[in-house]
This record gives structure tokens, C-alpha cells and sequence, in this order.
């Protein structure tokens, strides 16, 4: 990455856009703790992730793009362990374990193990893992891959909620036209730099997101 | 065209033992020279050989001294026993997962090839790394048993032909029992938990069995009752038409698990890897629960989750439990003999010391960082402590490994009539050695880590973590035996003292580097 400058604030749907090995995944896991880094530094509600990451993980969530999970826990035992990680209190886990169970309809499955889910529920269990501790900053790496239409409908809308109740959202995608109904603000990344930035409707103007993408990689 | 079974065989080959990657590997770290890496393979090549050697030459001189009637082929009859049991109990971990659930499964299915070959070509890899591990283990045995025993030419010739032919029976008897157990756990909830006691009880079995057939009273008649009993096998190598004959049956029944799964491969493989999911789970309130106990937690199920893992780590406290079970068992000369042994009680601290050494050499957290693999992302973004991923896998090995150790040692004391003071001595000494090789286990790990692979047999059994920690550790108990051994028959306490004082210090190393390299360590990883 080269010289990246953002800020998400509360309220945001900040979408981050680019090529194959642009940089995506690589600034979110970084941004996450997954990823170290060299030069500068990532604040997260004030904290560094350099100097604070345990601060800055605890009020953050993260969804990776491949849903890789303890293929020998069940889906139940995988929300506990997460429930238990982020210090999440009985009423808490158990309220929302079971409306977020209940919206994904993965409930009856939950005590199943891990590595007879497919694609689809496995990712359904890591978004769910992600929301029980309600989270200020929910990162996500193509969060919509894999998940069945009323899923993807169901995740569109919490994540309007999160927003609404004072949270923000940070994530990447290839789906543009999601992108531009539903993100306030748009990053777009090439080659580790940062080519447009800023709020959606300013950044297209008044051509589509695909056009300005296409334009922005000289491919139109 | 090149034939597509050699194809899928080359393919299999490149990809195992980390040969592409050292020919290819871009990442960091990853490419070695082509020089560094074939001395490594050498020197452990080297170091397997020297231990072979070790041992066949123990073996052969010990019944070239005591005459035994068809010495050679009993010695030869036993290393193509012990040889065919260690390539079944492998081979048998691998059959799912190498010849059947493998991770392209779907890829190479789809491919323009038919079934039978693929499931030919991982039958026959499989056979083909058996065959480079007999003659590994028997060459140097042959080499020592000529010299010592003089072989005739009916047992030369058998030799021959049986480094060949010796692989295809274990790997026969391997592929069919693992299908059944892959077939018969394919819809089990805890399906690897159920294979790792299956492994246990073989493992179990192995060792028991010899213990329960009938033993003589002195060296000469516990050889003789030896070779009575181990007649069946060397018979082979006495009368080469029995090798040939052997050869040809199991030639003939390597044929018929080729043959079958050739013809159900596809169906036993949607058997096994398509799960079925209850989908009945009625949600019940859930209890809460401290970092450190879920990241403990979700650690043991990972061991008990993985058989290869778990037959790695968990044998040497299961055998710790077995071995009184074996005292008892035996004759009551042996356990009598052992006794006036241990009358000296300073030798019963060494005695404990040196099983402590044996079963823990092997830490659980030798690949605890690696079996993370494409997982390390959960501990990576959630709000935990380096020092608490680390103590939760630490006190694995702790409750594994060290606690069953102190236990099995106060019960040997107590079965011997050991003092109190020599068995706190050896319960105090043993658990501290024992944490110790979990950390340095655990440094090692962090030190050479590998978290990207495709097969959970890859981190365990092919990772540098397990070769350093099992040198470094198997160092140090012999530097903390032999300071205390000299000290031993002439001032006991002081040869516990110092053993004690060695022991805390190994410790007190371990937990230094831990504390300072181990966090650096862990932080640089990346998932």
C-alpha cells in the first residue's frame, strides 16, 4: 500500500473498490490486526492498532472473504467461542445468537458441526459471530459472496441498521451496482494508491459506478 | 500424450513433501536454495539412518551373543514384522484424506480421466512412499544382519524380493480398513474423533499383545520363546519359494481394493464428503465462559478433532497408562526384577525421567501455531492477549501431556515401594520437564510456522517445529540424565538436586524466549 489516507466515521457504509491484487483485502486485514504494517497507522475509535489492538479489536468485527472456520466446532459452540472472547454477557449472547440465527435461518443448524456447512452457511455463521457484540466497526471482504439472496437482502439491511444506530461499515466488493446503492461513501484503490475517494454521489458525478471504475482504470 | 496415470501420479509427488514449493515458492521465506534444501533432506536423511543403523546394530549383536537357533531369519522375520505394522498404522491415517476426501477431490474428478485411474494413482502413490519407507528401515537391518548373523542365499534373495513386495500387504490391509472406517463414519457427527480411538485401540493393541503371549524365565528362554512364537514370519526369509509365494498373494490382494474403489471411487467419495446435517437443533441458553477457557477449549477439540494430530501427541500418555496395566501383566519375575532395581530409590527418579523424556519430547504445541491454517484470521482480528493464545495452548500440553505424566509416575512409585521423598522428587521434576518441552515446543512452532496447507498431516508430520523441538528437547533430558547418572551412585540427593536445579532452569529458558521472542514471533505471523 501506498500513502492511504481514510476515514470512516460513524454512519458511514464506506465502500472499497478495485482490481484483483489491488490492495483490498491486504489494507482491511490490516486494518482488522490480521495483517502488520511498516509505515503509519490505523485509529479505530481513537485507538491505535499498532499500540492498542486489543482496544481497537474490541469494538471491531470482521468478516474475511473465504468463511474459513474450526471445521470441529459446531455452529453453536463457534458463536459461544466468539460470545466468549469478546467478554459478550448471557442476555446478550443469547438475544441476539437467537434473532440473528432466526434472520439468516440457520437456527436448526446450529448444532451441526462446522464442516458439514456449505459455503453459504458457513458465511452466514461468521456474519453472525460478527454482529453478537454489536460492533462500532463492522470490516467486511466481499461480504455478499456465497449468500443466497434473502441472506444478502437480510445483511443489506443490518447493515443500514448498524449505521443507524450510530455504528460504521467498511468493506469491499466487485458488485458495483450494490456498491452504489448502498455505500455514502466510495474508495477506489489502484495498485495500492488510492485513485478517487470521497462521497459516492461526488465521486461518479453523473455517470454509474461501473463507468467511473472503468474510466478510473483506463478501460473505457 | 504422456499416460494420465503417470500424470496424476507426477502431480501427486510434486505436491507432497513441499517439492514444488521449494522448486516454485515466491513468498517470502518460502523459497530456499535448491542447495540449503537438499542438504536438509540429507541430514535428516542421515540422522533416520543413523538411528536404523543404531538399532540393527543392537539387534544383531544381541542374537549373534546369544546363539539363537535361525538367528538370521528371526531377525530379519521381526524387522519385516515391525516394518509392516508401522507402514499399516500410517497408512491407515492416511487413507482418508489421501485416497479418498482429498482437497481437489472435485477438481481432479472433473478432469477428462477415468475414476480407476485416479483412484490407481493414490493406491499406487501410496504403495510408492510405503516402498522408499521399507527400504529405509530394512536396508540398514540387512546390512547389519549380514555381518553379524550371516544370512544364506534363500535369505538374501528374500530380502530382495520382499523390499518390493513387503509394502503391498500393509498398504492392502490399510486401504481396506480405512475405507470401511471412512465408509462406517462417514455420517458421524464426531467421525475424527471416532477414527483417533479407533487408532488408539490398534496402537494399544500393538503393544499390549506382545505382553500377553507366552514368556520364559531367563534371557535364553525369552528368546527362544521368542523365536517359537515369531516362527510364522521367518519362515520367510528362510526358504525363498515362501517370499515368492508371499509376494504373489500380496500382489494379488493389493489388486482387489485397486479394483473395488476403482469402481466405487466416486460413490464412496460423496459418501464421505457430502455431510449430513441433523438440521434439529433446538436453541437452548447458552452459558459464558473466560477467554483463556474458550481459546483452551476450542484447542482440545482441535486435537481430538484431528486424528494425525492426536496419534502424534496422544499415544505417549496413553501408553503412560498402559505400561502399569503391562506391569502388572507380566510375569511376576519381571515385576520382582524391576523392584530390587528400584530398592536403589535414586534410580527410580532416572527411571521416571527417562519415560517422562519418552512421552514428552513431543509436545502438543509442537504444531499447535501451525494447525491454526487458514483459521489464524479468527485469533488474529479478535480481542485476545498474545499470552493468553499462548498459555490456552500451553495448558493443553500441560493437561495432555504433564498432568497424566505426574499421575503414571506417583502410581509407579507407589507399585514399586518408592519413598515419598524419591517420588515427589521424580512427580516434581518430570511435570517441570515436561512444561518445558511444551514451550519449546510451542517457540519452535512460532519459529518455523506453517499455516498454509491442505492437509492437517502436512503440519504434523512434516513440519521443521517437530523436528527442532524433538532434538532440542530430547538434548536436554540427556544433558539433565547424564549429569544426574554420574552424580547417582555416589550422592544421590545430590544427583536429584542437580537434575531439579536443571530442570527449573530449562524451564526458566524456555519462558524467557517465550515471553520476549515468542510474542515478537507471534505478532510477525500472518495468516
Amino acid at each position: 500500500m501506498d500513502d492511504l489516507t481514510l476515514e470512516v466515521e460513524a454512519g458511514d457504509i464506506y465502500g472499497f473498490i478495485g482490481h484483483n491484487g489491488a490492495g483490498k483485502s491486504t489494507t482491511l486485514k490490516a486494518v482488522v490486526g490480521v495483517l502488520s504494517f511498516e509505515q503509519g497507522d490505523i485509529f479505530v475509535d481513537g485507538h491505535s492498532v499498532k499500540r492498542e489492538p486489543l482496544a481497537c479489536k474490541q469494538v471491531m468485527a470482521f468478516i474475511p472473504d473465504n468463511p474459513d472456520l474450526y471445521p470441529q466446532l459446531t455452529g453453536i459452540q463457534y458463536l459461544n467461542f466468539i460470545a466468549d472472547i469478546y467478554g459478550v454477557g448471557k442476555a446478550q449472547r443469547n438475544e441476539l445468537i437467537k434473532k440473528y440465527a432466526a434472520t439468516f435461518e440457520l437456527t436448526d443448524n446450529l448444532g451441526d458441526i462446522v464442516s458439514s456447512y456449505s459455503h453459504g452457511m458457513k458465511q452466514k455463521l461468521v456474519i453472525i459471530g460478527a454482529l453478537i457484540h454489536k460492533p462500532k466497526l463492522l470490516v467486511m471482504d466481499e461480504p455478499f459472496v456465497g449468500l443466497d439472496p434473502k441472506a444478502t437482502y437480510s445483511m443489506k439491511e443490518i447493515m443500514r441498521e448498524i449505521c443507524a444506530s450510530g455504528g460504521a461499515i467498511f468493506f469491499s466488493t466487485h458488485v458495483l451496482e450494490v456498491a452504489e446503492k448502498l455505500c455514502n461513501k466510495i474508495a477506489i484503490i489502484k495498485g495500492g494508491k488510492l485513485v478517487a475517494n470521497g462521497v459516492t454521489q461526488e465521486v461518479i458525478g453523473n455517470e454509474s459506478l461501473e463507468e467511473t471504475f472503468l474510466e478510473l482504470y483506463n478501460e473505457k | 500424450m504422456k499416460n494420465k496415470l503417470f500424470i496424476l501420479l507426477k502431480m501427486q509427488f510434486m505436491g507432497s513433501f513441499g517439492i514444488n514449493k521449494l522448486l516454485h515458492g515466491k513468498r517470502k521465506g518460502q523459497a530456499v536454495g535448491f542447495g540449503m534444501a537438499i542438504a536438509a533432506v540429507l541430514a535428516l536423511f542421515a540422522l533416520f539412518e543413523g538411528i536404523a543403523c543404531l538399532y540393527a546394530w543392537l539387534f544383531a549383536f544381541g542374537l549373534a551373543e546369544a546363539a539363537v537357533a535361525n538367528a538370521g531369519s528371526l531377525y530379519m522375520g521381526l524387522v519385516f514384522l515391525l516394518t509392516s505394522f508401522i507402514l499399516f498404522v500410517f497408512s491407515l491415517a492416511n487413507v482418508n484424506g489421501k485416497v479418498f476426501g482429498f482437497r481437489d477431490y472435485e477438481m481432479t474428478v472433473s478432469l477428462p480421466v477415468e475414476t480407476w485411474q485416479i483412484a490407481v494413482s493414490k493406491i499406487a502413490f501410496l504403495y510408492l512412499s510405503n516402498l522408499a519407507a521399507t527400504v529405509a528401515i530394512m536396508v540398514p537391518f540387512w546390512i547389519f544382519g549380514a555381518a553379524y548373523l550371516g544370512f544364506s542365499p534363500a535369505t538374501h534373495g528374500a530380502i530382495v524380493l520382499l523390499l518390493f513386495f513387503a509394502p503391498l500387504f500393509p498398504t492392502f490391509l490399510a486401504v481396506f480398513f480405512g475405507t470401511l472406517l471412512a465408509i462406517a463414519t462417514a455420517r458421524m457427527k464426531h467421525k475424527a474423533a471416532m477414527q483417533t480411538v479407533f487408532f488408539l485401540v490398534i496402537v494399544v493393541a500393538a503393544v499390549i499383545v506382545p505382553y500377553l503371549l507366552p514368556q520364559g524365565k531367563g534371557s535364553g528362554e525369552e528368546l527362544a520363546a521368542m523365536a517359537a512364537v515369531f516362527s510364522f514370519v521367518a519362515v520367510l526369509f528362510e526358504k525363498f519359494w515362501v517370499a515368492a509365494a508371499y509376494s504373489a498373494v500380496s500382489a494379488a490382494l493389493f489388486v482387489l481394493p485397486c479394483l473395488f474403489i476403482g469402481k466405487f471411487f466416486t460413490k464412496i467419495n460423496t459418501l464421505i464428503l457430502s455431510h449430513k446435517a441433523t438440521s434439529k437443533y433446538q436453541f437452548k441458553e447458552q452459558k459464558t465462559a473466560s477467554k483463556l477457557k474458550a481459546v483452551f477449549v476450542k484447542e482440545i477439540k482441535r486435537l481430538f478433532g484431528c486424528p494425525v494430530y492426536a496419534m502424534n501427541t496422544i499415544c505417549a500418555p496413553v501408553m503412560m497408562i498402559v505400561f502399569p496395566v503391562i506391569i502388572l501383566l507380566s510375569s511376576e519375575t519381571d515385576f520382582g526384577a524391576i523392584r530390587t532395581l528400584f530398592q536403589n530409590q535414586g534410580y527410580f527418579g532416572a527411571f521416571c525421567l527417562t519415560l517422562v523424556s519418552v512421552f514428552s519430547t513431543i509436545p502438543t504445541t509442537f504444531c499447535a501455531i501451525s494447525m491454526e491454517g487458514k483459521n489464524f484470521w479468527i485469533l488474529r482480528s479478535a480481542p485476545l492477549s498474545v499470552r493468553t493464545v499462548l498459555t490456552a495452548k500451553l495448558l493443553v500440553n500441560t493437561v495432555i501431556e504433564t498432568l497424566p505424566g505426574m499421575v503414571i509416575t506417583l502410581i509407579y512409585g507407589i507399585l514399586l515401594g518408592v519413598g515419598a521423598g524419591y517420588i515427589a522428587f521424580a512427580v516434581i521434576c518430570g511435570a517441570l520437564l515436561s512444561t518445558a518441552c511444551g514451550i519449546f515446543g510451542l517457540l519452535f512452532n512460532l519459529k518455523f510456522p506453517m499455516l498454509e496447507w491442505e492437509n492437517e498431516t502436512i503440519p504434523v508430520k512434516r513440519g521443521k517445529s517437530g523436528i527442532f523441538t524433538m532434538l532440542v528437547n530430547f538434548a536436554a533430558f540427556v544433558v539433565v540424565g547424564v549429569s544426574g547418572w554420574f552424580l547417582l551412585s555416589v550422592m544421590p540427593i545430590a544427583a536429584l538436586a542437580v537434575m531439579m536445579v536443571l530442570a527449573v532452569l530449562y524451564v526458566l529458558i524456555g519462558l524467557f524466549f517465550l515471553n520476549g521472542k515468542g510474542e515478537d514471533l507471534y505478532n510477525k505471523l500472518i495468516g
